[in-house]
């Protein structure tokens, strides 16, 4: 690391803060590999926070990654109001069937206690080994669903959809239950280890609600909740579109926004990037048929659009890298990262120029 | 229902038009009054399905595709004209005779909205379809040896299921049966090789888009 070498840490903060930094912070977010890197089961290594902190850190070093994933699975949350998580051998653990099925139900829910519940106490586990295996230079992001997309687990989305079309008011108090699970599993993951938290809301983007219904619905309990979570934040609408709710997001309180690969990141840059970093947006199904000049493009077309003036993040679009992306396009990417990410950005009025 | 000669195609632009925007305004009495007068201009039920209904809502799926609509849009555009359908017209399904066995089906997971909005899709488009709910990969091949249907629709929500298409292509191979698979699902519209990568024959990109690639079928079938 030479001199003038950013910590990962110093780097993504330059970044949030919207400053240029040393280079644009790369977030490679494998997750399932993990298993393949220490050679065991899915379901033993989602079951051992050691061997998922240790997976993490090889993988940071090898794709010189600028955070560590203290993430296991996004069913683990389902688990802790009584659904189950099914395991894969090659793929991310699924939720099972629905455990909610009619508004009656919601009357006998509670807010579930995280000590209760092994899979969350396993993820804040796994956080607290990688703070003290990397110290502070280096940001531990956790997860957190949202409490209006919870309920695609919770009740199955085509129950949910109904409900929310058809009987919006009916939803309320399983919303309020979700409010209060989410940050009390947010501020968890905080005390535990993590540094900053993503916010997953795919139900809220434009490609699943329509704007006013995000603003009506979504964008309050958004509000509400980061407000109560006492660490930074990063909006994700899970390969959604967000163009048109920017405006709202940006108001909800959010330290940041991560953009699909069906949006023009240009776009959003030049809407929101004075006001927001963004996190984006690679494809990451896509990624499984890259070879390295095609990686590099890619890599260069996200810079290009949004890493001018800093405030940008590379990362996949969907917050995981699906398991059969070939790991020499990840350390393609990150060596393109390398290459082309180094402030000042020379390279990009030539490029856009091109292209 | 009258029996006269089809109107012309600025007619049907416009109740096409009419309908859509009664069913983006979530306006029921209204889409209802459309689908009456839509009832009275044209032969039978199935022109009403098909120039009118499957149209509309494949309009709705690709502005969906293209950021211009949200999913619950679909939805609700799906519910409405379900409900009046069956209210309005005659079963349609019936009115084609005897049709090809279409089997559609989601593999391997939980989550079944996407095989809802196609099965609502085609069958406000008049098209018969069994629904083999969900199934694995081996419960797929079996029932597939037994009840031989001419085309299965497979949606699928996640790539691993998703990559599963191939080990059905594969056991239907080895079965003999060359019936063709279409598929759709997010995994397919995020990676647009996917569809050739599993041995399927078509893709939806949009639920709706079931409409045209199975009509297109049917066609196909019919001049066969």
């Amino acid at each position: 690391m030479s001199p003038d070498e950013m910590t990962s840490l110093q780097r993504v903060l330059a970044t949030l803060s919207l400053k240029e930094p040393d280079r644009v912070p790369l977030f490679l977010l494998p997750t399932v590999q993990g298993a393949t890197e220490m050679g065991v089961p899915l379901r033993d290594y989602f079951h051992t926070p050691s061997l998922i902190a240790e997976a993490q850190v090889c993988f940071r070093e090898r794709y010189r990654n600028d955070c560590l994933y203290g993430f296991s699975y996004a069913a683990a949350e389902f688990e802790a109001f009584g659904g189950d998580a099914l395991f894969y051998d090659c793929a991310p653990p699924n939720a099972g069937a629905p455990v909610l099925h009619t508004p009656d139900d919601f009357a006998r829910l509670a807010v579930p206690k995280i000590e209760d519940w092994p899979a969350l106490c396993r993820t804040l586990e796994l956080q607290a080994q990688l703070r003290r295996a990397v110290g502070g230079d280096v940001p531990v992001i956790g997860v957190v669903m949202s409490p209006v997309s919870l309920p695609v687990m919770q009740l199955g989305f085509p129950a949910y959809l109904r409900l929310l079309m058809e009987q919006p008011e009916s939803l309320t108090p399983l919303f309020e239950i979700n409010e209060e699970f989410c940050v009390a599993w947010a501020n968890a993951q905080l005390a535990a280890g993590a540094d900053a938290l993503v916010y997953y809301d795919p139900v809220g983007s434009c490609t699943i609600i329509e704007p006013a219904h995000y603003r009506r619905l979504c964008a309050p309990i958004a509000k509400r909740v980061l407000a109560r979570i006492k660490g930074p934040t990063a909006t994700h609408f899970a390969s959604g579109r967000s163009f048109n709710i920017l405006q709202d997001v940006v108001e909800t309180g959010t330290g940041g926004v991560v953009v699909s690969g069906d949006e023009d990141l240009a776009a959003i840059k030049a809407a929101v990037g004075n006001r927001l970093p963004i996190l984006g947006n690679l494809n990451g199904l896509a990624m499984r048929h890259w070879d390295a000049e095609e990686t590099e493009r890619q890599v260069k077309n996200a810079i290009a659009a949004a890493g001018v003036g800093g405030g940008f993040i590379l990362t996949d679009h969907h917050g995981e890298i699906p398991f059969d992306v070939p790991e020499r396009v990840l350390i393609w990417i990150a060596e393109s990262v390398e290459r082309w990410g180094r402030y000042p950005l020379t390279w990009v009025d030539a490029w856009r120029a091109q292209h | 229902m009258n029996q006269q000669t089809k109107p012309d195609q600025a007619k049907i632009t416009a109740l096409q038009q009419a309908y859509k925007s009664t069913l983006l305004s979530v306006d029921k009495a209204q889409a209802e009054e459309v689908l009456r007068t839509a009832s009275s201009m044209f032969a039978t039920p199935l022109e009403v399905a098909e120039l009118c209904l499957a149209p509309v809502l494949e309009q709705m799926g690709d502005a969906w595709e293209n950021g211009h609509l949200a999913l619950s849009q679909i939805y609700m555009a799906s519910r409405i004209s379900e409900e009046l359908v069956d209210r309005i017209l005659p079963p349609l399904q019936e009115m084609r005779g005897e049709a090809p066995k279409i089997a559609l089906m989601l593999l391997e997971d939980h989550h079944m909205l996407g095989k809802r909005l196609v099965q609502s899709a085609l069958r406000l488009a008049g098209i018969p379809v069994l629904d083999w709910q969900r199934v694995t990969v081996d419960e797929l091949i079996a029932r597939a040896k037994q009840e031989r249907p001419d085309l299965i629709l497979i949606s699928a929500l996640m790539l691993r299921a998703a990559l599963h298409v191939r080990d059905v292509r594969e056991g239907l191979d080895r079965a003999g049966l060359a019936i063709p698979i279409y598929v759709g699902g997010a995994p397919f519209r995020f990676d647009p090789l996917l569809w050739q990568e599993v041995g399927a024959s078509a893709m939806g990109a949009n639920a709706t888009e079931a409409i045209h690639l199975v009509s297109g079928f049917l066609e196909r079938r019919h001049v066969a």
